[in-house]
């Protein structure tokens, strides 16, 4: 009789232990939710800024497209999507002949932005690019 | 064809716990034998596998589980950790023993990250049947509930999401 109760172990749990189990496991519930939200909305952030990056690129091959055109070509442009918008600013570098700079401000529906500056030298075939 | 492979060897695994699951329903108690049987197997397939191949190696079962000796080692100990600290705690009135053993060996099947879905299904399944039976008996205080039946039904319901 012994021996036959040594072979077996308790297998229960109180339901006071489960109703302290909840509230714990509901902590940790919430934790977990908030703390993938606030991933999922700084991964959409970092890929939304990336994206605009990729579209104030694109404005960039528009402003050196202008320039290619026409070299004497200063002034703004801007470019206007549903999602974002693009101002380009060019102008003549000062005791540079044939030295340009390019000024760019992309900015997106969720008020992010992106600035780009840039050399650009048409003195050269073909032109170069540089940061300042 | 992985995946009829993976039912198959699931069915031969889940059968023994099924008969756990039944012992316990019936008699609040885990059998001692089997129990033990089944956490070495599992406890040494881990474990050899974990030395052998080192803490990287993974088993691509489907597209969201992938059967990880170092993750199933480390959600063992965690469970079992917090298993063994409440009956402790309650001095085997809250928790039974025996339930330590089977949650370790769920630790070691389902691994780390799967062990919130097991415990929510668990938990929350193991709340209706004790809300149950307590309205049925009018008594909230001491009403106890078989917990391995729902401990299997966790394994259950967490390889079908992840399946």
């Amino acid at each position: 009789m012994n021996k036959e109760k040594k072979k077996k172990i308790a297998g229960y749990i109180a339901l006071t232990t489960v109703l302290v189990i909840l509230p714990l496991l509901l902590l940790s519930g919430i934790d977990a939710i908030y703390t993938n939200i606030t991933l999922l909305i700084s991964g959409k952030m970092q890929y939304d800024y990336n994206i605009l990056e990729i579209n104030a690129e694109s404005c960039l091959e528009e402003s050196v497209y202008k320039i290619k055109k026409n070299r004497s070509f200063t002034g703004t442009f801007s470019i206007t999507r549903t999602e974002w918008n693009c101002t380009s600013e060019i102008s003549d570098k000062i005791d540079n002949f044939g030295f340009k700079i390019i000024q760019i401000v992309a900015v997106d529906q969720n008020e992010n932005h992106v600035k780009i500056s840039k050399e650009l030298n048409t003195n050269t075939d073909p032109f170069e690019i540089s940061n300042i | 064809m992985q995946t009829s492979i993976l039912l198959s060897i699931l069915i031969l695994i889940l059968l023994p716990l099924i008969f756990l699951a039944y012992k316990d329903f019936k008699t609040f108690e885990v059998d001692h034998y089997t129990s033990l049987i089944l956490l070495i197997l599992f406890s040494l397939f881990n474990i050899s596998l974990f030395i052998l191949k080192g803490n990287e190696f993974g088993i691509s079962l489907t597209e969201k589980w992938s059967y990880l000796p170092y993750q199933n080692l480390l959600g063992a100990v965690a469970l079992g950790s917090v298993f063994q600290l409440l009956v402790l705690l309650t001095k085997e009135k809250g928790l039974g023993q025996g339930d330590v053993r089977i949650a370790i060996i769920c630790g070691l099947m389902l691994g780390f990250n799967n062990l919130i879905p097991w415990l929510y299904i668990t938990i929350f399944t193991a709340l209706g049947y004790g809300v149950g039976i307590a309205i049925k008996r009018k008594k909230f205080k001491g009403t106890k509930v078989p917990f391995l039946p729902f401990m299997i039904l966790g394994i259950v319901g967490t390889v079908i999401y992840l399946v």
